[in-house]
């Protein structure tokens, strides 16, 4: 399983660099977001006729929030995430927890019981040799930090590189929405070399 | 559940004038909290010594609180100028009484005022009241301009004062000229005492309103959720599994040598698809779009939606989608 993970996630990691430039993406969680902030912003403004901006706003989150939780198939992380990934300095609307948290639980059981799935996380790491992990040593916390670490700087080359891409496209007079099939083209080519190259590295 | 009131009152005072108070009865909210109360100015406190607190001008109060919230959220949106007065109020918060009487079509009769607001009887003590022909309200030249003449004026003995006497009607109109483009009529909102009050008129930003926001909301996303899933993951298992497994793999014309053209071909396809989506429908926005517009104008444009939809479809099927089996 490590062997396997490690490989797909290297490859995944530098398949998606290219894959941000050309129009794609990384997968439907992010579409989604903005697809159901809408919604709740829409439910909100034209059906239950609001006006105030913090009561829209506070809509539109649960809207963000369902959408995670229901993905992730697990409300409180995905209200969190809708919250934080629009926290630009420190904790902000945080106010809107709760009702956010109550609207992914709504969202989950409705969307996982349409579409028949169960109500789990997304990865499940245990297997018969590795069971689920019901106590954890203190150092693991200093562990879990490290990794955590590792993560942001993976994360940190990745947004260098993905700007470095757009800058790129710019130098090519690429990122005019009128030439926007010549760009998918272009970030195309990266995609198709790295999907022949390492067919699995796709979803 | 507290609020925060902002009550006009016409008051006699001692010189037996009708001048215009206010009566801060709580302000314990989010706005009001935040309010400068060094003001040594007096804006109609009647002359009640007992009365300590003396607050700022309603229109230095609002510039204090938008600057407030520009600093926090770094929100443009606060600068711009609004088109309603229900926009405005999003300034002071919802629970924040601040509306005055006018109409759109000129003068308006004392009766027609009574019936339409009832909260205006919150502005006038019953003993005002009753005294249709002593005070009138009169609108004038508001519809484009913006402006608030509400005019007090006797009935030929000269005993109420003029509304340039009343300091506070003069900052309200110079506010509401510089930042509302179109005055809609005016009325003090009735507040709501309890939950169950709220609950029965889903009151804006109550609790009662955000559970039923929350059930309508989380079903209308997840419907939109198992719709989307549904032909996001046909759509991948047609053209990664179901097509070269049933219908190239099997077919004479496609040697096995060339299996590889399957995926250039797709994803050349869709990032085609890509491109003429963002092209004739427009730009579908990604995730720091979504979240400036949430800091901006608290929603989302949904003029978003559907080009947001298409080119996530077509960008994701256009990846190559294989099932791994990690154990």
């Amino acid at each position: 399983m490590k062997v396997c993970l490690h490989t797909q996630s290297t490859d995944m990691y530098i398949f998606n660099l290219h894959l941000l430039p050309a129009g794609g993406s990384l997968g439907p969680e992010a579409p989604l977001v903005a697809i159901c902030g809408a919604l709740g912003g829409f439910v909100s403004r034209r059906l239950f006729r609001q006006s105030s901006t913090n009561v829209v706003r506070k809509h539109t989150f649960m809207g963000m929030a369902g959408a995670l939780a229901a993905f992730f198939g697990v409300p409180l992380g995905g209200s969190l995430f809708a919250l934080e990934v629009c926290s630009r300095f420190g904790v902000e609307y945080f106010e809107h927890l709760i009702e956010s948290i109550f609207c992914g639980e709504i969202c989950l059981m409705v969307f996982r019981g349409l579409s028949g799935l169960p109500i789990k996380p997304i990865w499940n790491l245990t297997s018969p040799r590795n069971l689920r992990i019901v106590e954890c040593d203190p150092t693991h916390v200093f562990l879990a930090a490290f990794i955590g670490l590792y993560g942001a700087l993976l994360a940190y080359f990745f947004a260098s590189f993905h700007w470095k891409n757009m800058e790129f496209f710019g130098r090519l007079n690429l990122l005019d929405n009128s030439r926007a099939v010549y760009r998918g083209w272009l970030g195309a080519i990266f995609i198709v070399l790295m999907s022949l190259l390492v067919p699995h590295s796709g979803k | 559940m507290q609020h925060t009131s902002l009550v006009l009152r016409m008051t006699p005072s001692p010189n037996n004038k009708y001048e215009i108070g206010k009566e801060m009865e709580s302000y314990t909210n989010e706005n009001s909290s935040l309010l400068p109360t060094d003001s040594g100015n007096d804006y109609g406190n009647n002359g009640d010594e007992d009365n300590d607190v003396v607050f700022a001008p309603l229109e230095d109060r609002t510039n204090s609180f938008s600057e407030m919230k520009k600093t926090v959220h770094n929100d443009p949106g606060l600068s711009q100028q609004y088109e309603s007065v229900e926009d405005f109020q999003t300034l002071l918060g919802s629970t924040s009484v601040l509306k005055n009487a006018l109409d759109q079509e000129g003068t308006t009769s004392w009766k027609s005022i009574q019936k339409r607001s009832h909260s205006f009887t919150m502005l006038l003590p019953t003993r005002e009241i009753e005294e249709p022909s002593i005070i009138t309200l009169e609108a004038k030249g508001h519809r484009r301009t913006g402006s608030i003449s509400s005019r007090i004026s006797d009935n030929g003995n000269g005993m109420y004062s003029h509304r340039e006497d009343s300091p506070l009607l003069l900052r309200m109109e110079r506010l509401y000229q510089s930042r509302i483009s179109n005055v809609s009529t005016l009325y003090l909102k009735k507040i709501k005492k309890s939950f169950f009050s709220d609950a029965k008129s889903l009151a804006e930003g109550t609790i009662p309103q955000s559970i039923v926001l929350a059930i309508v909301i989380g079903i209308v996303c997840g419907v939109a959720c198992y719709f989307y899933y549904s032909i996001l993951y046909f759509g991948l298992d047609l053209f990664w599994t179901k097509i070269p497994e049933e219908y190239i793999i099997p077919s004479e014309f496609w040697s096995p040598e060339y299996y590889w053209l399957w995926i250039p071909l797709v994803c050349f396809s869709m990032v085609t698809l890509v491109g003429l989506t963002v092209f004739y429908m427009g730009e579908p926005g990604d995730l720091p779009y979504t979240i400036s517009r949430v800091h901006t104008q608290a929603y989302i444009p949904m003029d978003h939606v559907l080009p947001m939809v298409f080119a996530s479809m077509f960008s994701i099927l256009g990846k190559l989608y294989r099932r791994t089996q990690c154990s």
